[in-house]
């Protein structure tokens, strides 16, 4: 009996010791758990993202001139490593753990960034060279035809050769493409066995002309390459994956704390029968008991002082969190969301613990009352199945009556099969932040230049605009906007007329925008726009676009007169899909990245659809169709000259609609809608045979009309059989000969249709009608399709004109173009003559040239086109002169 | 309208405008390509003051003959003005000292950006065998043996002297040698007056001919690596090639690194000659046309030099402590 009994004893304490070192051990665990770390970890990787895909953008910024230093692109990988190094010592507990593959994932992301940097310095190195050479190559090319002078056949073959390499290896920076880069090579090659034959002089500038066309070779393909390597490199997939181990994890380590807390409990039952127990036994055996009692005496009282303080505070949770001044609380996850805990010091808050816990309506008690709505609101996204962690600020009601901002973060727990079990959060109080916020943009609202508000408020006002629209509020739009191309009005007017530009900026942007929308100055020549109660997606491509017109009327300033346009980026809110403010802002510049990159001028939706979505709803396809019905449509005639005589060679009919609300308007405002609605061939033909039937009209009444030309459109050349149908059809009808008609094709559509091998133009030139080429120098200009379509005239761009004249450079290109011209044969007309200075120039610049535009005449009537037919000259004496001219010449570009 | 260039890089921009090229310098949101100094960040003054003493202490060398302020003398506008440096044992450098002002801006440190941080770059001069020869446990004990030192340490550092901690506070010294108020960062906070009407043309010289393309932003230079005759053969026509210029090639082992060195910060340019890692040349002048011949690839008027020497002269700075 008393040895058994003893033995008895021995396996009892024996019991004790494991239980006890178990729940020790248990503990232990519990207290390297913590559940606000994987919301920081979260965080991290979020903001790891963010910083990686600005750094990429802040490169193809760089590429296409929007940063004009490089500072951008040093301080992001600094950015990444430091909050790449907070997340490894977040999961440095995880590295001994060989469940967790989390650690050589963050090699493998340390590894990519690493990789990354390492192209983009390249970039650096490639693209500053290649930014250089590109803005000094017509100079050069310029400083070397000056030196060629006037001399023999050697030099005029090298000027030839200079001015085609000239442009191509302008094109070549737009589009290098192996065909352009060969031709290059050949052209070079052959520059430099010309060379020999030079004087010294040019055989000096010839070489570094040429050493820039090579540079630009080299260095346009290395900087395509690292664009694409860039792109390539897979730090957003490792920061995925990183953040999917960590997820899984997350999930394991909570799978495991709840399993913790059952052992616990089991092991203090089991421990207190084994008290029991022993107490029966002791009582049996008085002196066994008074040996043995001392020691388990002790032992008990520790152990159930230990197992009271354990148990307890495993059930809060964590002694970390208690202490410190994040509130922690768990709440059951059914639809009234009972709180099932909450740290003790929320007494700090004035509330008592157990009463909140006791409290049916625990929200009620704590949340303010202006607070309530926005609360309940994110407590009901928390039931939906697959609603995330997430975050609210709101301000809590203390005990004894007053306020205090917090931030509140929260996760919703879920069993494998997804069901809520818990939601468990912290409350965090920011108070004195939300104080200091409040003072700092107070101070700061408003921008000093402009007086418009500044990036702060815009920030403010765009998160409030979006909580708003979250519940259900209004959906609204962002529009990022910025100037193209002002630094070289600060450059060479000064910083002050620079300044009276963005003053006048900010006042148009002001016009055109209601009172409940909020226009900022972000800084420098970048100004944002909040758009409120957007009805639709389009109504903001509208307002867009209007904005784009009003900033690129002429501006007057101190004298001056001034031409910017603008570059915008619309970021819409659309409801369950915009992810969060900071994300439209992100959408918003790349929007506008992509509006710069497709040249400038112009508003963009962050993606391809938006924008195409826009454009389709934005408009008139309808009414247009029932216009040519209607007989709204009108067609005006301007003159072609002989730039010297002022002889009319030549009409060119353009397409007017007398808009029943919209006034009249010109082709430019209605062809690529009638292109995308599908009523551009009905267009077209309408034109073309009323033009036709203008000419024999005049033909009867003896006017000599020697060439009426008549724009073709995208569309028509797409359907092409029935365009030759249409066209010998018309010629037929109204008894003309085909090289009577002449048909405009801009650069851009010849471009598309090079593209998908149409033959169109070829068939057109078969029956026998003229082609020229119209916008030239505005887009792809390859010389290519000059041999390809055996053209008859170019038609160069107002916009090249109009610089011309104050602009070495650009009249250089012109020259250029005009030379390449002579040598293949083909006729030019410059379009939009406007003063006596360009025509002096383009005299000068020794062409027998053909222009329109109105400093000869502007677009006219029917009648009055007959008139001046019948006159056979036009000229300045005639037609408004350079000082009356309207204050918006209208273009004659696009027109059929 | 006359037929010949008036300006090179105007011209070069409206062209740019024509054809819809991304080439010119268009401003973008954030302006000018050079940006005035930042205030350097808070130091604590105790490490600084550490620093301080041991950047000009020569017990850091192995035989107590050079300290870090031998060859980035603070009265020298933080070099030595010599094209290469005389080291521990007498020898010469492999290249050309660059001046402290303002590393800190800097992205890497050495002409070559073998070091990625002020206190990587001085581990690599305390252990060189030409520079400095010592042994960083040498080093720790030296400072360690100085009351005045560790009594320091002990109140700034929780571990006292340590590598870490010398390279810390002679890091955090250097942080605070910057130069703030240029006469140029004035103009650029939009004190128009504060840079003279010749100067203003060089800064546009400087930005038209393209010199800007790579001394750029905060510290005009110093963020980015670039080769050294990108447009000439530099090393073919100055001949007695050297290891070190090779450059980053040394760092990397990539052929196209060969030549490739950081494009070094422009700051008080007119106060650190000779230039170069190789200290070639001599006055600013000569540097200027250097560069127009082998990284431009372009000539230039003998007075559209003369004004770029003068812009660059704007970039001097204050330093507001005594050396």
């Amino acid at each position: 009996m008393k040895a058994s009994g003893r033995s008895v004893w021995r396996a009892s304490a024996a019991l004790a010791f494991v239980l006890l070192a178990t729940l020790v051990a248990l503990y232990a665990r519990t207290l390297g758990y913590s559940e606000s770390d994987h919301l920081e970890e979260t965080v991290l990787l979020r903001h790891l993202k963010q910083v990686d895909a600005q750094w990429e953008l802040d490169v193809l910024k760089s590429g296409v001139g929007m940063h004009p230093h490089y500072d951008h692109l040093t301080t992001s990988p600094a950015e990444l490593g430091r909050l790449l190094e907070q997340v490894e010592a977040h999961t440095a507990h995880w590295a001994h753990d060989p469940a967790t593959p989390a650690a050589p994932r963050t090699a493998g992301l340390r590894e990519a960034i690493r990789h990354k940097a390492d192209l983009i310095e390249r970039f650096k190195s490639s693209h500053s060279v290649l930014h250089n050479s590109l803005a000094f190559l017509p100079t050069a090319a310029e400083e070397l035809r000056s030196s060629l002078g006037r001399g023999g056949a050697a030099e005029r073959r090298v000027a030839a050769g200079v001015n085609h390499l000239l442009l191509t290896s302008l094109l070549y920076s737009r589009s290098a493409t192996e065909v352009r880069g060969t031709e290059m090579r050949t052209a070079l090659q052959q520059l430099d066995a010309q060379r020999v034959l030079l004087p010294p002089d040019a055989r000096n500038r010839a070489a570094i002309f040429g050493a820039h066309v090579d540079a630009i070779l080299r260095q346009q393909t290395t900087v395509d390459r690292l664009l694409a390597e860039i792109a390539a490199v897979p730090t957003a997939t490792r920061i995925d994956e990183l953040s999917d181990a960590l997820d899984a994890e997350q999930h394991r380590e909570a799978v495991r704390h709840r399993g913790d807390r059952q052992y616990l409990l089991t092991f203090s039952a089991l421990l207190a029968g084994l008290l029991l127990y022993s107490a029966i036994r002791l009582m049996r055996s008085h002196t066994e008991i008074r040996r043995v009692n001392q020691a388990l005496h002790d032992a008990n009282e520790h152990l159930e002082q230990r197992v009271q303080e354990r148990t307890r505070e495993l059930s809060d949770a964590n002694i970390i969190v208690q202490n410190s001044p994040t509130i922690l609380y768990r709440l059951s996850g059914e639809p009234s969301f009972p709180l099932i805990y909450i740290s003790h010091n929320i007494t700090k808050f004035g509330h008592d613990p157990a009463r909140l816990l006791a409290s049916p309506d625990w929200a009620q008690v704590l949340v303010a009352p202006d607070d309530q709505a926005k609360f309940a609101a994110a407590m009901a996204r928390v039931l939906e199945k697959d609603a995330q962690g997430a975050s609210i600020e709101y301000r809590l009601c203390t005990g004894d009556g007053a306020r205090r901002w917090v931030e509140n973060r929260y996760v919703p727990v879920r069993d494998p099969k997804g069901r809520l079990i818990e939601v468990e959060g912290i409350v965090i109080d920011i108070t004195e932040r939300k104080a200091a916020e409040e003072h700092i943009t107070r101070l700061a609202r408003t921008d000093t230049l402009t007086g418009l508000a500044n990036r702060a408020t815009f920030t403010e006002r765009l998160h409030q605009a979006f909580a708003a629209a979250s519940r259900g509020a209004n959906s609204f739009a962002i529009h990022y906007i910025d100037l193209d191309h002002f630094k070289p009005v600060n450059d060479t007017l000064g910083h002050p007329v620079g300044d009276l530009l963005l003053r006048e900026v900010a006042q148009r942007l002001q016009a055109c925008t209601r009172e409940t929308d909020l226009v900022a100055r972000l800084g420098g020549d970048e100004f944002a726009l909040l758009q409120a109660e957007m009805i639709d997606t389009a109504s903001a491509g509208v307002l867009a676009g209007k904005i784009q017109r009003d900033l690129a009327q002429p501006y007057s300033l101190d004298g001056h007169e001034v031409r910017v346009s603008a570059s915008i980026g619309v970021c819409p809110y659309v409801p369950g899909v915009s992810a969060g403010p900071d994300t439209m802002v992100v959408q918003a510049d790349l929007a506008l990245y992509r509006s710069k990159e497709e040249g400038r001028n112009q508003y963009r939706f962050h993606s391809d659809d938006l924008d195409r979505e826009v454009l389709d709803r934005v408009t008139l396809g309808e009414e247009l169709r029932r216009a040519i019905d209607r007989d709204e449509l009108e067609l005006y005639y301007q003159p072609q000259v002989e730039l010297a005589s002022g002889k009319v060679v030549g009409m060119e009919a353009l397409v007017r609609w007398n808009h029943p609300q919209r006034g009249l308007l010109s082709a430019g405002a209605f062809i690529s809608i009638a292109e995308r609605a599908g009523s551009i061939v009905a267009l077209g033909r309408w034109v073309l045979n009323r033009a036709c039937r203008q000419m024999r009209q005049w033909r009867d009444q003896g006017v000599e009309v020697p060439v009426l030309a008549i724009n073709l459109s995208l569309g028509q050349l797409k359907n092409g059989s029935e365009l030759i149908c249409d066209v010998s059809e018309s010629i037929a009808l109204w008894g003309l000969a085909p090289s009577d008609l002449e048909f405009d094709v801009t650069e851009a559509t010849l471009a598309q249709v090079t593209w998908t091998r149409n033959d169109v133009l070829p068939r057109l030139r078969e029956l026998g009608v003229r082609i020229a080429i119209d916008d030239f120098g505005t887009e792809y200009s390859s010389f290519e399709y000059l041999r390809t379509y055996r053209v008859n005239h170019l038609k160069i761009a107002q916009s090249m004109l109009k610089s011309a004249v104050d602009d070495p450079a650009s009249a250089a290109t012109i020259r250029a173009i005009i030379g390449l011209a002579r040598e293949a044969q083909i006729g030019i007309i410059v379009e939009g003559v406007e003063t006596q200075a360009q025509r002096d120039f383009l005299q000068s610049a020794g062409a027998a040239t053909l222009a329109q535009g109105y400093y000869f005449s502007e677009p006219v009537a029917a009648d009055d086109a007959g008139e001046v037919l019948r006159s056979g000259t036009v000229g300045p004496a005639g037609v408004p002169t350079a000082g009356e001219i309207p204050a918006q010449p209208e273009t004659a570009q696009a027109l059929p | 309208m006359s037929a010949r260039p008036r300006s090179p890089i105007l011209a070069a921009a409206a062209l740019a405008l024509l054809l819809g090229l991304a080439v010119s310098a268009s401003s973008a949101a954030t302006g000018e390509p050079i940006q005035p100094l930042p205030s350097p960040p808070e130091q604590d003054t105790a490490r600084v003051e550490i620093g301080r003493r041991l950047f000009h202490d020569a017990r850091l060398s192995r035989n107590g003959r050079v300290s870090c302020a031998s060859c980035h003398d603070l009265g020298k506008g933080g070099a030595d003005g010599r094209a290469r440096s005389t080291g521990v044992h007498g020898q010469l450098t492999d290249v050309n000292a660059p001046t402290v002002f303002n590393a800190a801006f800097n992205f890497r440190q050495f002409w070559n950006g073998r070091a990625d941080s002020l206190e990587a770059q001085i581990d690599q001069v305390i252990r060189n065998p030409v520079e400095m020869d010592s042994r960083w446990e040498d080093v720790v004990r030296k400072v360690a043996q100085d009351a005045g030192y560790r009594s320091a340490f002990i109140s700034a550092y929780r571990d006292g002297v340590t590598q870490a901690n010398i390279q810390n506070a002679i890091a955090s010294f250097e942080r605070t040698l910057v130069t703030p108020n240029s006469r140029f960062d004035r103009f650029l906070r939009g004190d128009a007056n504060a840079i003279t009407a010749a100067e203003k043309v060089g800064y546009l010289r400087f930005k038209q001919y393209g010199c800007v393309a790579c001394h750029q932003g905060v510290n005009v230079g110093g963020n980015m690596f670039q080769k050294f005759g990108v447009m000439g053969d530099y090393f073919g026509q100055r001949g007695m090639p050297m290891q070190a210029d090779l450059g980053r090639y040394l760092v990397t082992g990539t052929e196209s690194d060969k030549h490739v060195f950081k494009v070094p910060s422009l700051r008080n340019v007119a106060l650190t000659a000779p230039y170069f890692h190789d200290g070639s040349a001599k006055t600013l002048e000569e540097a200027v046309d250097v560069m127009f011949r082998y990284q431009l690839g372009r000539t230039a008027s003998r007075e559209d030099k003369e004004s770029i020497v003068k812009f660059l002269h704007t970039l001097s700075g204050q330093w507001e402590a005594t050396p």
